[in-house]
């Protein structure tokens, strides 16, 4: 099943797919922030920030 | 930008010029903390495309045959590159001898003068009927046109050097050589940055990747987005503009492994017969 989550930046709801997978990025649909997926089991999420290159 | 205040309405009307959306909104946000007035937002964002008409000091072309668009005025950063061949780009800010200019990939950065050549303040605007994929979106390409945009990056392969910024055949860094690719092949415009790349098109997972999507990977030990084109019929190869190898490379799989760890897939196209 599809979780749902809040994302950390808008607070608005945030579907994590079903497939999704450790360490994928996927970003917000709302305010489109870059989540990375830390963990799923238990779902942990951050706010990806990219270093500078 | 200046505000002006109507008082019995208590109205806060916000007027004036910024560049970026995010710092308007910072702007109305830390003035709706502070004060009870009503907010009226008639802000004009330069960098907005929809706003062109009003915000574009002039239009150029690249004066020679490679300029270095820098990050920051007078700095020698790439933020990419212009070639002739380019679409024109826009003015945004003239500051003496330097031009704040966007490209018709959105991307924002400052040229010198005497590096490009003005085509005139009231061209017909040169971006209309740009075709930029946008979130969600897959764009209908012809079967051939798939092998056209694998066949464009390979030109490349262990032929270009790594360059931060580039876009052009002195160098190209990893969202370069897709921009360019889509660019030549299938006269698609991509954002510049590669987390902005990996904004468009349709979510795939490792096991859907096939020919023509893009692989999203970390460097390993470091938070930097890498962007690589898959190659899935027969041996399986990314395309990709490896910085720690200092070129562009058509790897294997297992090769890619060793220096990235993939973190998403996207599909910008679908083939249509
Ligand atoms: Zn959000």
């Amino acid at each position: 099943m599809e979780m749902v989550v809040s994302c950390p930046e808008c607070d608005e709801n945030l579907i994590i797919p079903v497939d999704a997978e450790e360490e994928e990025i996927i970003d917000c649909e709302n305010c489109g922030v870059e989540i990375e997926i830390v963990s799923l089991d238990p779902l942990e999420i951050r706010i990806f920030e990219e270093e500078e290159k | 930008m200046w505000s002006e205040l109507n008082q019995p309405q208590e109205e806060l009307i916000l007027r004036g010029r910024v560049l970026l959306p995010a710092q308007r909104d910072r702007i109305v946000k830390s003035l709706r903390e502070k004060s009870s007035f009503k907010i009226i937002d008639h802000m004009v964002i330069l960098s907005d495309p929809a706003q062109l008409g009003r915000t574009t000091l002039n239009w150029g072309k690249a004066g020679q045959e490679i300029v270095g668009v820098r990050r920051k005025k007078g700095s020698g950063e790439l933020a990419t590159q212009l070639i002739p061949e380019d679409n024109p780009f826009r003015i945004l800010i003239r500051d003496g001898k330097q031009y704040l200019i966007q490209l018709d990939d959105l991307t924002l950065g400052w040229v010198y003068e005497d590096e490009v050549v003005l085509l005139g303040p009231s061209l017909e605007n040169p971006w209309e009927g740009i075709r930029r994929p946008g979130k969600g979106e897959l764009i209908e390409v012809a079967p051939g046109d798939l092998n056209k945009l694998i066949n464009t990056a390979l030109k490349y392969v262990e032929t270009t050097p790594y360059l931060r910024g580039g876009r052009s055949r002195q160098g190209l860094d990893c969202s370069g050589l897709i921009q360019v690719a889509f660019k030549n092949a299938l006269d698609l415009v991509l954002p510049k940055h590669a987390l902005d790349q990996m904004k468009l098109g349709q979510r795939v997972t490792q096991f859907e990747g096939c020919t023509g999507d893009l692989v999203f990977a970390k460097v390993i030990g470091r938070n930097i987005v890498h962007v690589g084109l898959l190659l899935t019929n027969g041996e399986k190869k990314v395309i990709h503009s490896c910085l720690s190898k200092g070129k562009v490379l058509a790897e294997s799989p297992e090769g890619f492994l060793k220096n990235y760890k993939p973190v998403g897939y996207r599909r910008l196209i679908k083939k249509v017969r």
